[in-house]
């Protein structure tokens, strides 16, 4: 069986790449740039003696083509899960960002994700599928820094909230995990008040949830952030800077 | 392109004893090592392991590489594999054996990275008889901010291969590396160890041997029990290793000195070897060990070098010509019990290496020494180089943080010339490290 992992190539793509990997299955990874997640395919196929294919796609250009990966997908086992741990923030995402910066990232993190649902369900359904979607603390109220970002991935768990009850009447499991602060690059020069989770460590407990559908906090503690977070009285989270 | 976040980090060298703060990033994809500003001084990072600051240094780009940890190509006809510098030797050993293949030259620590043995051609357990790590790199990538990607082999851009492999990433970041690998001879090693009661016997007893495994260890304290130790021989075995797996303790530069004064000291030193002598007397004459806890003896051991504490400790290495280790063992037995030095525990390997970079080359024995830190340390480092310059001796330039440019001109063979060819190759000098600045590499 076939998964297609969308920005694949480090961070907590990487991570489920590995795993899923390990577990035996056949892989489309797909990110911006070729010369990593071609790396990465090789890796993966030297290391667990498994068929992985790369596909170089941007999701931020529109309109999305996904003949390579369709042509891909012709040369690979059946296809069993879609897992879409792509994203993108901007230090500038703020109140007032330029249009172009606000279409990119609503593009990146809520578009063209439903987009790649949407292709791929028809063959997900057929095959007892798997759909896994990520997201982040940061919807969790809106503020002033990350504005569209949170916008768009606030979008996409209510994509996937409607996905979830879809599921419940077919053929479909469907999982979308809220993410708190993981070890990749993102957070690395931050200052953070929260310990990091490893992407390992996410990558294994998607891979141990994939036949379940609902919406996961993970790292879990950040279940009683988000929602501490969301009942604070407005007359202390105007107050906040963060 | 993007370029990787990048703070402010403390780092030290793995002995404790050269620490500094300077900006560090953790780039993950190709573009990321090619995003910072081609004049951008930077130096690549490994695990962290060498006891000296070859992989940072003041105003320097710290990065760290241990990303790149990708298995690029195998090809199972010649055994080579392409890797990424970032793949740490476990992670190489654990894909290796299963596949019943082996890489000869492996120093004691198992999360040391490819890019790291690469950078200080490391040796391993009988460096006699396998070489250094460079005799078995088949091919490199590096990338240099100005220069971009160059491959490199003993065929293609010769001069530029022998200058990295033992370039301490002075001529540019190490990308990939294409190893060649051996046959797995066979499931384990069986390790036996005999006692000695001088380093001569020791050197006579390692000079006689074809082991597969090769090399001694001694009391170095100061007094009646110097030289007492044990010569460690292993062959290929085809018995099954006895006992379970160790368990291995990861150890950085930090945890390492993660105790905040030293146990060590002549008393609690001379205990320890006694300790490790009497031990060794109720053993068993051969011990079937797996080859990862043979080849890793300081994996499931990070004690000795965490009771250093955080001032440290001082190691030296040198590389000593067959004619002249009779006398040069002599004079440091010498040094060390007419000054009472601060020394612990030595060790002896017969070596055999031929670089032309900043690593050690020649034929003859390595002698390695520790000492714990105290007011008498630096003297006795100091009377120890005027030894090594009069026994014609070479240093390894990544066991010790504090040799300094005059002592690598006299003794490193190749320092000259690894010098011109850095500067002709890259007369900006962008890789910069404490070590490059303080060998006056700059």
């Amino acid at each position: 069986m076939t998964y297609i992992i969308i920005g694949g190539s480090s961070g907590l793509g990487r991570a489920l790449a590995e795993r899923f990997s390990a577990a035996g299955y056949d892989l489309v990874l797909v990110s911006r740039d070729q010369r990593d997640t071609s790396r990465l395919a090789t890796h993966l196929a030297i290391k667990y003696g498994i068929k992985v294919s790369s596909v170089e796609m941007d999701l931020s250009c529109a309109p999305l083509s996904f003949d390579a990966i369709d042509a891909l997908l012709l040369e690979h086992t059946a296809l069993k899960g879609l897992l879409i741990p792509a994203g993108i923030n901007d230090e500038a995402d703020s109140i007032g960002l330029s249009e172009d910066k606000l279409e990119y990232l609503t593009r990146v993190n809520y578009i063209a994700p439903c987009q790649l649902v949407n292709h791929y369900l028809p063959l997900l359904e057929k095959n007892s599928g798997v759909i896994v979607g990520f997201g982040s603390v940061a919807t969790a109220r809106g503020r002033t820094r990350n504005a569209a970002y949170a916008a768009a991935k606030g979008a996409l768990k209510s994509y996937f909230e409607s996905l979830a009850h879809y599921a419940e009447s077919h053929d479909l499991s469907c999982q979308y995990y809220v993410l708190g602060y993981l070890d990749t690059n993102l957070a690395f020069a931050q200052k953070l008040l929260f310990p990091l989770a490893s992407p390992e460590t996410v990558a294994n407990v998607v891979y141990k949830k994939q036949f379940t559908t609902g919406r996961y906090f993970l790292p879990r503690l950040w279940y009683i952030l988000y929602r501490t977070i969301q009942i604070l009285p407005w007359a202390i989270f105007k107050r906040l800077s963060f | 392109m993007t370029e990787a976040p990048t703070k402010q980090t403390r780092f030290t060298s793995f002995d404790g004893t050269v620490s500094l703060s300077t900006t560090h990033q953790r780039p993950d994809r190709l573009s990321h090592l090619e995003a910072p500003g081609s004049t951008t001084c930077r130096i690549a990072r490994g695990g962290g392991y060498s006891y000296s600051a070859s992989s940072f240094g003041e105003n320097s780009l710290v990065q760290d590489m241990t990303r790149f940890n990708r298995f690029i190509d195998f090809n199972p006809d010649t055994l080579t594999l392409k890797l990424e510098v970032g793949v740490r030797l476990i992670e190489l050993m654990q894909w290796a054996l299963p596949r019943q293949l082996h890489f000869p030259v492996l120093p004691g620590y198992h999360l040391i990275t490819v890019g790291g043995c690469v950078a200080a051609d490391v040796h391993g357990k009988n460096p006699y008889k396998d070489g250094t790590f460079s005799d078995w790199v088949k091919q490199l990538t590096v990338f240099h901010p100005q220069q971009g990607y160059l491959t490199c082999s003993r065929h293609e851009n010769a001069e530029l291969f022998a200058m990295t492999c033992g370039g301490y990433g002075l001529t540019g970041v190490i990308t990939d590396v294409t190893l060649q690998l051996a046959p797995l001879p066979a499931p384990a090693i069986g390790l036996s160890q005999k006692r000695v009661n001088s380093l001569e016997y020791a050197q006579r007893e390692l000079s006689a041997c074809d082991a597969d495994i090769a090399y001694s260890w001694h009391d170095a304290t100061p007094g009646s029990s110097f030289g007492r130790g044990i010569v460690y021989i292993g062959h290929w075995a085809n018995a099954a290793a006895r006992g379970r797996q160790m368990r291995y303790h990861p150890m950085t530069a930090n945890s390492r000195a993660s105790l905040p004064i030293s146990v060590w000291n002549r008393a609690t030193a001379k205990a320890a070897n006694t300790a490790i002598l009497l031990h060794s007397q109720y053993g068993k004459d051969v011990t079937e060990k797996s080859i990862l806890d043979a080849s890793f003896p300081f994996a499931s051991n990070p004690y000795f070098h965490m009771l250093f504490g955080k001032s440290g400790l001082r190691e030296t290495q040198f590389l000593v010509a067959d004619d002249k280790i009779g006398e040069c063992l002599e004079s440091l037995k010498q040094l060390i019990c007419d000054t009472g030095a601060p020394t612990m525990m030595l060790s002896l390997k017969r070596f055999k290496g031929t670089q032309k970079s900043l690593s050690m080359s020649g034929t003859g024995y390595l002698v390695a020494l520790d000492c714990y830190r105290n007011n008498l340390t630096d003297v006795f480092m100091k009377n120890l180089d005027k030894l090594m310059l009069d026994m014609g001796g070479q240093p390894n330039l990544s066991k010790d943080s504090r040799i300094s440019q005059d002592i690598a001109q006299l003794s490193v063979t190749n320092f000259g010339r690894f010098k011109q060819y850095l500067f002709d190759y890259d007369g900006k000098r962008t890789m910069r490290s404490e070590l490059s600045n303080r060998l006056g590499l700059l």
